[in-house]
């Protein structure tokens, strides 16, 4: 428990260093003040692809090795991602409605593949939440991360396709060419939201623990081991 | 309304959309330990 | 009996399941000709656009309805069934290619009629060569589609909201059978190659193969 009160410190000191960063860092020539977005939506998306790859890892290692912990880990992750996923298309569409004046960009194939991602997420969770048996919870929802891992960059690909061979230039460059404070403004908060998403994980996958393990006690006594509400009990 | 008001805003809700997911995280835990 | 002849013989005892029971092509089918007919009479739009947009909203239907179709046959199996053939030795693999080239063919039925309904309602002018690329799309969206609803059917096999939930995992995965059947005539008109397209589609169609016939053995656990 102290472990993850530890992490969440280091977490909130870091998000708040990123924070007066983005806040601070000069303005773009062009962008004006939009461009601080950019410190919440690139982190938020490299957040929902690394949230995504270890629900993928962690669907993998569970058909390989039927250890719960690898489920605890997909299951985590998926959550996590999920709210980074959409802060990240949020922060984006409302960035690119300001500078582009388009909330989104069909030749992006970077924006599809994260929409479709989100809506995997979604799937996941539901799928999670119509299974009763740890199990059979487990099983169903490592194989759709198969398939999902499979799909994605399948998806990423397509659109890319569709951008090449339609000559459509994506309206959103790639921004590599930020100023020298820009950039390290986006890496500080690169740096603290990954430190955020480890601590999230670790707070996600130990309640996940201790739910499994209520599940199983309740489950084999039902009510006798629930403490009786003190009100209830007739003379203590 | 302004461009800062907007930026704010963003920053506002992707922040506070995290502080939420947080305070949701140490509820459910509260409750998961009492249980156990 | 070999694993070609288990799935062939799934395939056969599931058509001929459809033949009798049949509600998938007699409903899904006059349901999706509706939808086709929504598109025009909610937009309002003028004759020259809904000739244009006709293909590109053939495969959207044909991906949301096409689904259904998909689902549906994976409902027919009863857990009896399932432990029939648990016990004869059926390969859980053949029992997924055999789902596949049921669906397939009964996907592949229900989006032959639909184009056609799409041809006659919105009228598109479609370039020469169209019919043989229309038919290879076709083909390939349907056994990529089939596959992708197979696997959603087993996973949500038993589950409440099932078509629901099963369609919300299809949709967005689909997307690449969607892009290349649509990019393909539209490529087609504009006198460029389908080739990259054909691609595409083949490869989505062979990756969800090898998932398929790889995840048959987990797949048939999770589903007890």
């Amino acid at each position: 428990m102290t472990r993850i009160r530890v992490l969440f410190g280091v977490a909130a000191a870091a998000m708040a260093v990123g924070l007066w960063f983005a806040l601070t860092a000069p303005p773009d020539a062009l962008q004006g003040e939009y461009s601080r977005i950019i410190n919440v939506h690139v982190p938020s998306l490299w957040l929902a692809f690394l949230a995504f790859g270890v629900t993928a890892l962690g669907s993998i290692m569970w058909l390989w090795k039927k250890k719960q912990r690898w489920d605890r880990l997909a299951s985590a992750s998926a959550e996590v991602g999920v709210l980074f996923t959409g802060i990240g298309l949020f922060t984006g569409m409302v960035w690119g409605q300001a500078v582009w004046g388009r909330a989104w960009d069909w030749g992006d194939p970077r924006l599809t593949s994260t929409a479709v991602m989100f809506f995997v997420y979604l799937g996941y969770i539901a799928l999670r939440n119509a299974v009763d048996d740890p199990v059979v919870k487990a099983r169903r929802s490592a194989i759709l991360g198969v398939v999902a891992v499979v799909q994605v960059p399948l998806v990423y690909f397509s659109v890319n396709l569709f951008r090449t061979l339609h000559q459509t230039q994506s309206i959103r460059p790639d921004g590599s060419t930020m100023p020298a404070e820009m950039l390290v403004a986006m890496l500080v908060n690169v740096a603290a939201f990954t430190i955020l998403y480890v601590a999230l994980m670790a707070a996600r996958t130990d309640i996940a623990r201790i739910e499994e393990a209520n599940r199983e006690t309740e489950l084999l006594a039902g009510d006798a081991v629930k403490p009786p509400k003190l009100s209830e009990v007739g003379d203590v | 309304m302004s461009d800062t008001v907007i930026v704010a805003g963003v920053f506002v809700i992707s922040y506070g959309m995290i502080i939420a997911y947080s305070v949701y995280l140490h509820l459910r835990r509260r409750r998961a330990a009492t249980r156990s | 009996m070999s694993f070609w002849n288990q799935s062939l013989e799934i395939a056969r005892v599931d058509l001929r399941v459809e033949r009798r029971l049949g509600d998938t092509l007699r409903i899904v089918l006059p349901f999706a000709v509706v939808a086709l007919m929504v598109f025009p009479l909610s937009l309002g739009i003028e004759l020259a656009t809904i000739s244009r947009i006709g293909p590109a909203v053939f495969w959207a239907l044909g991906i949301l309805f096409g689904m259904q179709v998909a689902l549906r046959l994976s409902a027919a199996d009863t857990q009896e069934r399932r432990d029939l053939h648990a016990l004869l030795g059926v390969d859980p693999a053949a029992r997924f290619v055999g789902r596949v080239l049921s669906g397939g063919v009964l996907m592949l039925a229900f989006l032959v009629v639909l184009f056609i309904a799409m041809v006659l309602i919105y009228g598109p002018t479609l370039p020469s060569g169209s019919w043989s690329t229309v038919l290879l799309g076709t083909v390939l969206f349907s056994i990529g589609l089939t596959e992708l609803g197979t696997l959603a059917g087993e996973i949500t096999a038993g589950l409440r909201n099932r078509t629901a939930l099963a369609s919300l995992i299809v949709a967005p995965l689909a997307l690449p059978l969607v892009i290349g059947a649509s990019q393909s005539l539209e490529a087609l008109s504009r006198g460029a190659g389908i080739l990259p397209w054909v691609l595409l589609m083949l490869a989505t169609d062979l990756a969800l193969a090898v998932i398929g016939v790889g995840m048959a053995r987990p797949l048939e656990e999770a589903t007890r």
